[in-house]
């Protein structure tokens, strides 16, 4: 009893002396007002936004603290002493939130721009529309030609200043493609907008009829809209790479003349010597100066099962001690650690993904020549044939405006949206719609072993009775092994009391009066100190569990059906060889790399894309993040990691990886009807641009035409099931 | 039809008031943690409850 107190007093001692580091990092101004920005991590709801909140508000008066969900980061603001950041987090800790410093925090600059180019874009269409429908539903002869011309100029006063503000996004990104000798399909989309709303203007001033300003802002509203959308996945997955980096605590205990001190870990040099306390991670890659029981080594190799290390063995920074406190001497800087390089491989912008072109895209390089020499064609035609060059320039800006992106810029959204909504269905959530242009191009289907294709089993034999009452506590907990227990027991669960989990210790819980105890030896109490999970009920003699693992439901079939589809199929793990190559044979699988470390992973994964091989990856754990960053395509289990759920194309809920094929077919066919949607664009081309061509267009027959082949490009893409 | 001549003009005033209104929610970062707004509403106000 005495030894565990002092334990606690030690415990408390640790981690206060590792907060103390966020009082070097609050900022005060003139007026002696202090700021603090810190992550939260474990924000899961609504309770948890007043916990967090009152509980530093609750330290003192007049403190203000805000914490913003989305970024989990936490603003406190108040006057006195510096000291009281060190407070506020011990008091989180307490509330059993873990607190870590904000390293790097960017704001979201691009994302803000373009909600406002899109909210300012929404404003003015609705006050076009308003006066549209008015120039719509009546002619000139009824409403008068002044009145007419009123309207027009109103119209001219919104949409000249919105396309000026608004379409910035596309112009930037159209000059970009320019300056780079490139084309993509925001050229013609500003080249449209600029024509438009220009002839529109010169229609005004000369009293004519061909004024277009509302069709222009409405194409721009919409385009930006999905741009929106589009950038706030982006911007959520760097998020996390960020977050990534901040998985550590942010401070490194460094033992120094036989002191403990804690300083910011990018402070740290070569050959300092680092204590890392039970149940914290460490903080940079170091060799070990005395033996590890045990460590979680999930984050490196995805294993679940703890492993033992030796002295003078190699840790990696962002494994975790679940064994005694151990000292280790660092091998690299902070900036040359394994996380941090993982960390950068997530957020390099230079993936295959980002130098895939997209079919629109691909399109739009034959499509914008084309255009543009028709129109100029036209415009050198009339005028050869003796027409004024006015009426000329109308002409060709017609013929411009029907071929306008519509049905073409539609034609693969539409089908993206429809395939997107198809797989809801079916439990398999794609991100972005280019994801399933790449999926329809996959030969290669790279698996990670546990968590995708096998799951911890329970491979003690045990009776009911013990089973229900472990499997009641093990509930509690989200521990991977945890799960494998409350899987071997298929009755109902007990009700459990004072229920409580220590990271990377154990859980316990009171069933019937007993207490249930499941975590390491030393947590559960036994008399070896061994590795593994041990258990306690009640006061009986304390043993361990052991687990193997088991395959999902139908792996072996499915892998089956894709081998017969025509896919090749390896197995890529970070698990030991013989573990790899015992489910290998299993599932029949011939090419197994094992023992990958994520770096390694991401070898393989550059040879099979120097052979020109297009990998689908499908992982789950922080190590493979790198690998689903930079496959041609990726897909994950809902129950990965949150770095891993960010950086995959696609999610799927189902059990087993029967989503895999699935999808992959979804893709495929969706590939055909886009192929069909750009044929059919092409042919409404083919017959409007004559028409346009020989100058019969009026605004009426635009309209009509233009929203007929819209409207046969979206029923095209419905036949999708 | 003349009362168009003031209609129009104010309805274009209201948007552009809106749309002011917009870029300052959007300045004031109002629009940083959608997440947590749509929470937020679910907490209970601190208001004393009467004897």
């Amino acid at each position: 009893m005495e030894q565990r107190d002092a334990d606690n007093l030690s415990s408390q001692r640790r981690t206060l002396s590792a907060l103390e580091g966020f009082n070097a990092l609050v900022q005060t101004d003139a007026s002696g007002v202090h700021t603090l920005k810190v992550y939260v991590d474990g924000i899961h709801c609504v309770g948890c936004i007043s916990i967090v909140e009152s509980t530093v508000q609750a330290l003192g008066e007049s403190i203000e603290a805000r914490l913003n969900v989305t970024s989990s980061i936490l603003s406190m603001k108040w006057q006195g002493h510096a000291t009281f950041a060190q407070e506020a987090a011990q008091a989180l800790q307490e509330q059993g939130y873990s607190v870590r410093p904000v390293m790097l925090e960017s704001e979201n600059t691009e994302l803000k721009f373009l909600i406002l180019c899109m909210g300012v874009a929404g404003f003015a269409m609705g006050n076009v529309m308003l006066i549209s429908v008015g120039l719509w539903i009546t002619d000139a002869e009824t409403m008068g030609a002044s009145m007419r011309l009123f309207l027009h100029w109103v119209s001219a006063l919104i949409a000249v200043p919105t396309l000026l503000f608004s379409g910035r996004p596309f112009y930037m990104s159209a000059l970009k493609a320019i300056s780079h000798g490139r084309t993509n399909m925001d050229i013609p989309i500003t080249v449209g907008l600029f024509l438009t709303v220009t002839m529109s203007f010169f229609e005004t001033l000369t009293h004519g009829e061909h004024v277009y300003f509302d069709s222009a802002v409405m194409l721009m509203f919409f385009l930006l809209v999905g741009r929106v959308l589009d950038m706030k996945t982006k911007s959520s997955a760097n998020e996390s790479a960020r977050n990534l980096q901040t998985l550590l605590d942010g401070f490194a205990r460094v033992v120094e003349k036989g002191k403990v001190k804690s300083i910011p870990l990018t402070q740290v040099k070569k050959g300092a010597t680092l204590r890392v306390p039970m149940g914290e991670r460490f903080p940079l890659d170091g060799t070990l100066l005395s033996d590890a029981i045990e460590v979680d080594t999930s984050i490196i190799t995805g294993e679940s099962l703890p492993v033992s290390f030796k002295a003078d063995e190699k840790v990696y920074g962002g494994m975790l001690n679940l064994g005694d406190s151990v000292e280790i001497t660092v091998t690299h800087t902070h900036d040359e650690g394994a996380l941090h390089r993982m960390a950068e491989l997530v957020s390099s912008s230079s993936t295959v993904r980002s130098r895939y072109t997209r079919l629109a895209d691909k399109v739009s390089r034959a499509y914008t020549p084309v255009v543009h020499f028709l129109a100029l064609l036209a415009f050198v035609f009339w005028v050869g044939v003796g027409l004024p060059w006015q009426q000329a320039l109308l002409i060709s800006i017609t013929v411009l405006i029907i071929t306008c992106p519509c049905a073409l810029g539609l034609s693969v959204p539409v089908v993206h949206v429809r395939a997107i909504g198809q797989l809801m269905k079916k439990g398999i959530f794609m991100k972005q719609g280019d994801a399933l242009e790449r999926l329809a191009h996959i030969d290669t289907i790279l698996f990670d072993k546990t968590g995708t294709l096998t799951v911890p089993r329970l491979s003690t034999a045990l009776c009911d009775n013990v089973l229900s009452l472990l499997a009641s506590v093990a509930s509690h907990s989200r521990h991977p092994l945890s799960g494998a227990i409350v899987r071997a027991y298929t009755g109902e669960l007990q009700i459990v009391k004072n229920i409580s989990e220590t990271a990377g210790r154990g859980v316990e819980g009171v069933v019937n009066g007993k207490v249930i105890k499941l975590g390491s030896a030393s947590f559960v109490g036994a008399k070896k100190s061994a590795s593994g999970m041990w258990t306690k009920i009640g006061n009986d003699e304390a043993f361990p569990l052991t687990f193997d693992e088991g395959l999902l439901p139908n792996v072996k079939m499915q892998i089956q059906i894709l081998k017969d589809k025509g896919y090749d199929v390896v197995l890529l793990t970070g698990d030991y060889k013989k573990a790899a190559e015992k489910i290998s044979k299993e599932l029949c699988i011939n090419v197994v790399y094992s023992q990958q470390k994520p770096t390694d992973k991401m070898k393989v994964l550059e040879s099979y894309q120097n052979d020109n091989k297009q990998v689908l990856m499908v992982g789950d754990g922080l190590n493979d993040a790198a690998v689903l960053t930079h496959a041609h395509a990726s897909l994950t289990p809902a129950s990965a990691s949150d770095l891993a759920r960010t950086q995959a194309d696609g999610v799927y809920v189902s059990e087993g990886i029967a989503a895999v094929a699935e999808t992959l077919r979804i893709a495929r066919r969706s590939q055909k009807l886009i192929r069909g949607n750009i044929a059919l664009s092409a042919l409404y081309n083919v017959v409007a641009v004559p028409i346009a061509f020989a100058g019969f267009i009026t605004p009426l027959i635009a309209a009509v035409s233009m929203s007929a082949s819209s409207l046969v490009v979206t029923l095209n893409a419905l036949r999708l099931k | 039809m003349d009362i168009l001549l003031y209609m129009i003009p104010i309805a274009l005033l209201l948007g552009f008031i809106a749309v002011l209104a917009f870029s300052w929610a959007l300045k004031s970062g109002q629009y940083d943690d959608l997440d947590g707004a749509s929470q937020r509403v679910l907490l209970d106000d601190d208001v004393e409850k009467p004897e």
